[in-house]
């Protein structure tokens, strides 16, 4: 005959709970450590990891910014500026103007007849007339392309002066339409973020042929006082 | 006793019962290596996450002293953005300037010095001008005219040609620089 194990009622709810409750319990563990743990902390490394690569290449080009600034030579940007700003005027460049006009007339004897001045988008437009001996206006004009503030000869119109026309001595007159060129400074001016802007090759070309070129100051033309270096915008 | 036989002598339910308390207990194993696998990855990935935030703590130091040292070159900064803007333009300016003068020059001292100029004007890009002379005789208009056929130029019109009761010929032309 076959004994007949008997348990207590307490021994059989205990191995029933051990079958079914505690794999759901460990499985909830395991869903609890990894949607509750890992996930965050996988989604909380990557988040950092993308943060600190943004501020590593962040990092880096501020770091180029401040290498090149420390380069630079503060005289030696002033003066750079200096003349590009003689070049190319922050306002309109009335004065420096006339200063040209006024030092180029008497030292290529030629006459001034009229001076307009004409308001364009791009730059100061003046419409002006000019005489003399036609080697006289050449070098006149010549000579003006080659001051500053940079100029555009817009058009020659030259005549010659008909009451002199069988004289040895020719005399011609010149409408000239001229543009000086002026750029204002931007409001803002670069950003912390951005690295520096290179001086190509072509512009320490310019630069240098720019120091060829001559510059007449309102006391050197003897009418005004001087005013407008690039120095002023930026108080020490 | 073989061990068989004690199995035999086992009433079913407890052969049953024996099985499927070894199968939990694998299933017990497996859940418990899994849970605690899944503990150590999540300390893992918490403690790189920790380290992580302290190195961007670290680059966020250096980046207070780095936007320091460009606070105290802000003046220099601003220079050289205003130099690298202004030098774009001077260089545009500089190859746009189309030299009129001495296209001027140039085209005036191709033409016979006898000839004697009486207009010239030239505007735009300075390819094309317009001039006018006045001579004495037909031959050194004929040289003119010849002139402004033959290269650098290329003769556009002839917008006028006259000859005064003082015997003085006028010519109005028009000539495009190659």
């Amino acid at each position: 005959m076959t004994p007949k194990f008997i348990h207590s009622a307490g021994y059989h709810e205990s191995a029933k709970m051990q079958m079914a409750y505690l794999p759901a319990l460990i499985g909830a563990l395991i869903f609890l450590v990894i949607f509750g743990g890992f996930v965050p902390g996988f989604n909380s490394w990557r988040e950092n990891s993308q943060i600190l690569k943004d501020r590593r290449e962040f990092n880096s080009t501020l770091a180029a910014k401040v290498s090149m600034l420390e380069s630079l030579d503060p005289t030696e940007l002033q003066s750079r500026l200096d003349l590009t700003a003689k070049a190319l005027p922050i306002k309109s460049p009335f004065r420096q103007t006339l200063a040209s006009i006024s030092a180029l007339i008497n030292r290529h004897k030629v006459g001034i007849e009229s001076l307009e001045f004409i308001r364009q988008s791009d730059g100061l437009g003046i419409k002006t007339s000019i005489s003399g001996p036609y080697s006289n206006i050449r070098s006149f004009l010549e000579s003006f392309e080659s001051a500053l503030p940079l100029v555009s000869i817009v058009s020659i119109d030259l005549s010659l002066r008909q009451s002199l026309a069988n004289s040895p001595d020719r005399t011609y007159t010149a409408d000239l339409l001229l543009n000086f060129h002026y750029q204002p400074v931007p409001k803002t001016i670069g950003k912390l973020t951005e690295q520096l802007p290179v001086i190509s090759a072509d512009d320490e070309r310019s630069l240098r042929e720019l120091q060829g070129f001559e510059f007449f100051d309102l006391q050197a033309a003897g009418a005004l006082t001087t005013e407008g270096s690039a120095a002023k915008l930026f108080p020490d | 006793m073989p061990t068989k036989s004690v199995i035999n002598l086992l009433p079913e339910s407890a052969v049953a019962g024996s099985k499927k308390l070894s199968i939990f207990k694998a299933l017990q194993a497996v859940l418990i290596v899994l849970t605690l696998v899944s503990l150590i990855l999540t300390i893992g990935v918490w403690s790189i996450s920790l380290i992580t935030a302290r190195e961007i703590a670290a680059e966020n130091l250096k980046f207070k002293t780095l936007e320091e040292k460009i606070q105290a070159y802000s003046k220099k900064e601003q220079q050289f953005y205003l130099l690298a803007r202004q030098l774009d333009k001077v260089g545009e300016l500089l190859n746009s300037r189309a030299g009129l003068e001495k296209e001027l020059n140039n085209t005036i001292s191709v033409f016979p010095a006898e000839a004697v100029l009486t207009s010239a004007k030239i505007e735009g890009s300075g390819k094309e001008m317009s001039i006018k002379y006045v001579a004495d005789n037909l031959n050194i208009m004929a040289k003119v005219i010849s002139v402004a056929k033959t290269k650098p130029f290329s003769l556009v019109r002839i917008n006028g040609f006259s000859r005064e009761l003082s015997g003085q010929y006028f010519i109005d032309l028009t000539v495009q620089l190659l």
